[in-house]
C-alpha cells in the first residue's frame, strides 16, 4: 500500500498524455530556433551544420529594422491607451450602477467575436472615407480596438477582486476621486494593469489581418515578414527574428507571472 | 435632550433603495462625546444610517446635521467624521506606517510632526513599534487597531464604527470592547457604533438606538432598555423575555391588576403601556427574574407559593442554567434562567419534576399589544 496521498499517486498515463501535450504546444514553435541555426536555404530535414549568420544577415536588414520599431511602436501605444480605457471601463462596470450596465459590457466585448476579416474591411472603408488615410495611426486605431476587450477583462477581474470600501476609506480620510483614484485605486489595479499592458502589446505585436488592411507604406513587422516569404533566399533570416521574438516573449510572460504572484497582496483578482 | 444641545441631529431622515425603505423617517439626536450605539438585526438600516452620517449614501428625504451644519451636500472627504470600516479597509500596499499616516496628507505636516502624529495614534490603540509591518503581515486584531488609529489620526468630531468587532473571536472581543470605551473616554470623541450584538451594545454604549426595518424601535441607555422596553420587539431582541398576553383589570395607586393565563391574577407597576381595565396588554418578565423551587415558597407573589408548574426542559451552560416550565392555561412554556451558585445546582433537577415559579411585582413589564 503507497503511503502517498490518494491525488499525488503516480499516473504513467497521464503523465504521457501531459508530455504529448506539451510537445504538441511547443515542438512547432521550437523548430524556429532550431532552423535558425541550420545552415542552409531550405527550411526541411536533415539539418545542414550550425551557422550564426541568419542572425548577421537579420542584424544587417534596415528594412526588418523599421518594420520591428514601427511595431513596438503601435505595440506601446495600443498597450497604453488599451489599458488605460480598460481602467475607465473596468472601474464603470464594477464600481456604479451604470444604467444598461449588460449592454454596455456586450459592446465592449464585440469585437472579441468579430471576425478579423471584416473588421479589417469595416475599418478600412471608415479609414477611407473618414480621410484619415492608411498608415501607422490607422493601424495603432484598428490595434486599440481589438485590444480594448482584452483590457476590459482583465483589469474587470482585478477591480473585482479588489474591496470597494478600500476607496470609500479614501474619501473617508479626505481624499477626493483624483487622489483616491492615484493613491488606492492605480496601486490596487496596477498588476492588472501591466498583465493587460504586455496582453495588448503582444496582440498588436503579432497581429495581421487588421495591419494588413490599414498599413499604409509603412508595414508592421507580421506584414513584413509575410512579404519575405516570398523570397526563399530571406526566409531563414525571418526565422532567426522569429527565434529573437519568441524569447522576448516567454521572458515577457515570465516576468508577468513573476510580478503578479508576487504583488498579489491577498487579492483575490487574478490579473491574467 | 433637546434639539438645541444635540451635537448630531439626524431628521426625520429616509433612505429608499427603489422600492424598498431601508431607513425610514428615523430621527435621533446625539450628544457631543456621547459613545452611541445602533443596534438591530441585519437588514434593519443600521448601517445605511451609518453610510449617511459617512456621506457614502445620501439621504432620500431629511437631513443630517453634525455640529449645526446640514451635511447633505458635503461628500465624504469634506466631512468631519471618520470610519472603521467592517472589513478595516486596511490599503494591501501600504505598511502601517502609510496607513495610518494617509489622511495627513493635506496637513502638509513636516517630517517630524508626521512621524509624531503616527507614532501617537499608533500608542493610543497599543501598537507602538509596528510602523514598518506590512498590512497583510498583521492579525485581525491588528488590522482593526490599524484602521481605529488611521481614523483617530485625523482628530474627527465624530468616529462612526461599523461593526469593527465583528471579526474577532470571543476573548479578544470582549477584551477590545473595554479598550475601546475606555479609548473613547480619553479621546473625548463622539463614537457612533453600529452592532447586531446586543451585548456589545449593553456593555459599551451610553445610549442605544434598537432599529428594526428601517425604524426606531426605541432610543435609551442600557439599563432603561434592558429592564423598562417599551414595546415587545425590543423587549424581544434585547435578551430573553417570557410574554404573556394578558388583560388589566384595574388600576391603582401606581399597581395594574390583570389577569394573566398561566400565572392567574398578577400586580405589575404602572407605565405608559397600561390603559383602562378591559384593554389588552402583553407582560413581560426576564427568565432570569423568575425564582425556581422545587417546594411551594412563601417570598414573592403573595402568600400563595407561587404558581405549580412541570419541568420540561434543562439546558445547562456552566455558570447558569436554563429551564422550561409548563404552567396550566398556558401552551409555550415559561423560560427561566438560574445562576448555578453551588457545584450540584442545576443538574439535579430531572425533567418532568414539579417546580414552583415565583417573581417579584416589580420584574414584570408592561408592553403594548405586539
Amino acid at each position: 500500500m503507497s503511503e502517498r496521498a490518494y491525488l499525488q499517486r503516480p499516473n504513467w498515463p497521464l503523465a504521457a498524455y501531459a508530455a504529448a501535450f506539451m510537445a504538441f504546444l511547443y515542438v512547432p514553435v521550437l523548430l524556429l530556433p532550431l532552423f535558425s541555426f541550420n545552415d542552409g536555404l531550405y527550411i526541411a530535414f536533415p539539418i545542414q551544420g550550425f551557422t550564426t549568420r541568419w542572425y548577421a544577415e537579420m542584424f544587417a536588414n534596415t528594412a526588418m529594422h523599421a518594420a520591428l520599431l514601427n511595431s513596438l511602436r503601435v505595440g506601446l501605444v495600443t498597450a497604453v491607451v488599451a489599458t488605460g480605457l480598460g481602467i475607465f471601463a473596468a472601474k464603470a462596470i464594477t464600481r456604479y450602477r451604470v444604467p444598461g450596465r449588460k449592454p454596455v459590457v456586450g459592446v465592449i466585448m464585440l469585437p472579441l467575436v468579430v471576425p478579423g476579416i471584416i473588421l479589417g474591411t469595416a475599418l478600412l472603408i471608415l479609414v477611407n472615407n473618414v480621410g484619415l488615410g492608411l498608415s501607422l495611426v490607422s493601424v495603432t486605431l484598428g490595434h486599440i480596438l481589438i485590444c480594448v476587450p482584452f483590457a476590459t477583462a482583465v483589469l474587470i477581474s482585478r477591480f473585482e477582486g479588489f474591496d470597494k470600501s478600500l476607496e470609500e476609506a479614501s474619501a473617508d480620510l479626505g481624499e477626493n476621486a483624483w487622489w483616491t483614484f492615484w493613491r488606492v485605486t492605480f496601486p490596487m489595479v496596477f498588476p492588472g494593469a501591466l498583465s493587460s499592458f504586455l496582453l495588448c502589446f503582444i496582440i498588436s505585436f503579432d497581429e495581421f489581418l487588421i495591419a494588413f488592411f490599414l498599413s499604409g507604406t509603412d508595414p508592421t513587422l507580421p506584414i513584413f515578414i509575410y512579404s519575405q516569404l516570398r523570397f526563399p533566399q530571406r526566409l531563414p533570416s525571418t526565422l532567426a527574428l522569429g527565434a529573437c521574438i519568441i524569447m522576448v516573449s516567454f521572458a515577457v510572460i515570465a516576468f508577468n507571472e513573476w510580478f503578479r504572484r508576487r504583488s498579489s497582496h491577498g487579492v483575490s483578482g487574478t490579473g491574467l | 435632550m433637546t434639539r438645541d444641545d444635540a451635537f448630531i441631529s439626524i431628521a426625520d431622515v429616509s433612505k429608499h433603495f427603489g422600492g424598498v425603505k431601508a431607513v425610514d423617517r428615523v430621527s435621533i439626536d446625539i450628544a457631543r462625546g456621547e459613545f452611541f450605539s445602533l443596534l438591530g438585526p441585519s437588514g434593519c438600516g443600521k448601517t445605511t444610517l451609518l453610510r449617511m452620517l459617512a456621506g457614502f449614501e445620501a439621504p432620500t428625504f431629511g437631513e443630517i446635521y453634525i455640529d449645526d451644519a446640514p451635511m447633505s451636500q458635503v461628500p465624504p472627504h469634506h466631512r468631519p467624521t471618520n470610519m472603521v470600516f467592517q472589513s478595516y479597509a486596511i490599503f494591501p500596499h501600504l505598511n502601517v506606517r502609510a496607513n495610518v499616516a494617509y489622511g495627513l496628507r493635506k496637513e502638509r505636516l513636516d517630517k517630524r510632526e508626521l512621524a509624531r502624529r503616527v507614532e501617537e495614534a499608533l500608542a493610543m490603540v497599543k501598537l507602538s513599534g509596528c510602523e514598518e509591518r506590512g498590512a497583510t503581515q498583521l492579525s485581525g486584531g491588528q488590522r482593526q487597531r490599524v484602521a481605529l488609529a488611521r481614523a483617530l489620526v485625523k482628530r474627527p468630531k465624530v468616529l462612526l464604527l461599523d461593526e469593527p468587532l465583528g471579526a474577532l473571536d470571543k476573548k479578544l472581543r470582549e477584551e477590545m470592547q473595554l479598550e475601546l470605551r475606555s479609548l473613547q473616554k480619553s479621546v473625548g470623541i463622539t463614537f457612533i457604533f453600529v452592532t447586531h450584538d446586543q451585548e456589545e451594545a449593553l456593555t459599551m454604549s451610553d445610549r442605544i438606538a434598537v432599529m428594526s426595518e428601517g425604524r426606531v424601535a426605541q432610543v435609551a441607555g442600557p439599563t432603561e432598555l434592558y429592564e423598562r422596553p417599551s414595546n415587545v420587539f425590543v423587549a424581544d431582541f434585547i435578551g430573553q423575555m417570557n410574554f404573556i398576553d394578558a388583560r388589566v383589570s384595574g388600576v391603582s395607586e401606581g399597581m395594574v391588576t390583570l389577569s394573566a393565563p398561566g400565572l392567574g391574577e398578577v400586580r405589575a407597576p404602572l407605565n405608559e403601556a397600561a390603559l383602562e381595565a378591559g384593554s389588552e396588554i402583553v407582560v413581560a418578565i426576564r427568565p432570569e427574574k423568575l425564582h425556581l423551587a422545587t417546594v411551594p415558597q412563601a417570598a414573592g407573589r403573595g402568600a400563595d407559593g407561587g404558581i405549580e408548574g412541570r419541568l420540561t426542559a434543562a439546558a445547562y451552560l456552566g455558570d447558569r442554567s436554563h429551564y422550561y416550565v409548563e404552567v396550566a392555561g398556558r401552551e409555550r412554556p415559561l423560560a427561566v434562567a438560574a445562576q448555578n451558585v453551588s457545584n450540584v445546582a442545576g443538574r439535579e433537577l430531572a425533567s418532568d419534576s414539579k417546580v414552583w415559579l415565583s417573581w417579584s411585582e416589580e420584574s414584570l413589564v408592561l408592553l403594548p399589544p405586539g
